[in-house]
């Protein structure tokens, strides 16, 4: 994790939910109440709740939300989770359209994961809900705070894990340098050459 | 070529988690499986009605009900979160199964009342026969074979 913050490294061992603010949107009374158990029982008592695409543009429209739990099938032939997240994230709504989102889903067909990953959200857990896997994702999504690209295609956090370089090692600007490093056009430095560079006596002492 | 911009946003859920108190994350996650055991019987309850409703979803679906069909899917997912939950994890096993299936029906604009039924089926026996583990997942393994089926050769709609 390149882009982890130094300041959240504490999080690998206690975290603090009882100011965050947290959307839950759930159709099923009784998943709701899973869901509502678990961040109890992390120490959350800050919720918003919410049962239709309605009601969820409606919270996101009423105050900060730090944490977005959304269910990704709502109601049949109604807008679902991934439509909620996707247009949270081209809402323009300050700080909501950043909110970090994790989808719930009872499926998980390449389909849904597909739409998932499309939408904006940053995670999407798999029902039954297993409280561990939830809470690593949340520290998980803190720790890393991944920047959000925003184009026509696509609004969310970036998801690119991993830096291939350009296709076939070939990139296609002009400021991009070859994969080939070719030979030294001067002298390796010295040690002593270095170290008057970075000078290491001055930061020792 | 669209115009692409990138925003680092302040890590406000960063900054609360990382604030002063809080939970050791073993101590979190203990307090939360604390709490699902003691709303497990409730849980279940839910999951109870939940399968009733499934089943009359799946007598209108069987009937041609396109609405019937999207309720079948609807209550299978509800289901599937609910099992684990309440010490009946094959029952929501078997819920995710019957997601797949109808998933792919629904897609294909096909039907087969016959694999629905008998996912609901064993979702009763799971629920009150004492079975082994070998049983249970010898149940399974069967049913996984009908969305296998499914979706390797259409079939065509079972009318009742």
């Amino acid at each position: 994790m390149s882009n982890l913050d130094a300041t959240l490294a504490a999080l690998a061992s206690r975290i603090q939910l009882k100011k965050a603010a947290i959307l839950l949107v759930e159709p099923s009374t009784q998943s709701m109440e899973i869901l509502a158990q678990i961040f109890m029982g992390f120490g959350a008592n800050q919720f918003l709740k919410a049962t239709t695409f309605e009601e969820a543009q409606k919270a996101s429209k009423s105050a900060p939300i730090d944490l977005i739990i959304c269910e990704s099938t709502l109601q049949p032939f109604q807008p679902d989770g991934y439509e909620f997240v996707s247009w949270l994230r081209r809402s323009g709504l300050q700080p909501n359209a950043y909110a970090p989102a994790i989808l719930v889903s009872s499926h998980s067909s390449a389909r849904c994961v597909t739409k998932a990953r499309d939408s904006g959200a940053h995670f999407m857990v798999m029902k039954p809900i297993a409280p561990t896997v939830l809470l690593e994702r949340i520290v998980w999504i803190a720790q890393t705070n991944r920047p959000f690209v925003s184009c026509d295609a696509y609004t969310g956090p970036d998801r690119r894990f991993q830096n291939l370089g350009p296709p076939d090692g070939d990139g296609r600007r002009a400021t991009d340098l070859s994969a080939d490093v070719g030979l030294a056009q001067q002298p390796n430095m010295s040690q002593d050459e270095i170290d008057g560079l970075l000078k290491p006596a001055k930061a020792a002492a | 070529m669209s115009a692409v911009t990138y925003t680092r946003p302040p890590n406000r859920l960063g900054r609360l988690l990382s604030a002063p108190g809080g939970k050791r994350l073993k101590e979190a996650i203990a307090a939360a499986e604390v709490n699902l055991k003691g709303i497990s019987e409730a849980v279940a309850t839910e999951m109870d009605a939940a399968h009733a409703r499934l089943r009359e979803a799946a007598k209108s679906a069987a009937e041609g009900d396109q609405e019937g069909r999207a309720e079948v899917y609807a209550q299978a997912s509800a289901i599937v979160g609910l099992g684990a939950v309440c010490g009946h994890p094959r029952f929501g096993q078997v819920a995710y199964n019957l997601c797949e299936l109808t998933d792919r029906y629904i897609l294909a604009d096909r039907w087969n009342a016959d694999a629905v039924s008998a996912h609901l089926d064993m979702m009763v026996l799971l629920r009150t026969a004492k079975l082994s583990d070998a049983q249970s997942e010898a149940i399974l393994a069967g049913l996984r074979a009908l969305v296998r089926r499914a979706e390797a050769a259409p079939e065509r709609a079972v009318e009742p």
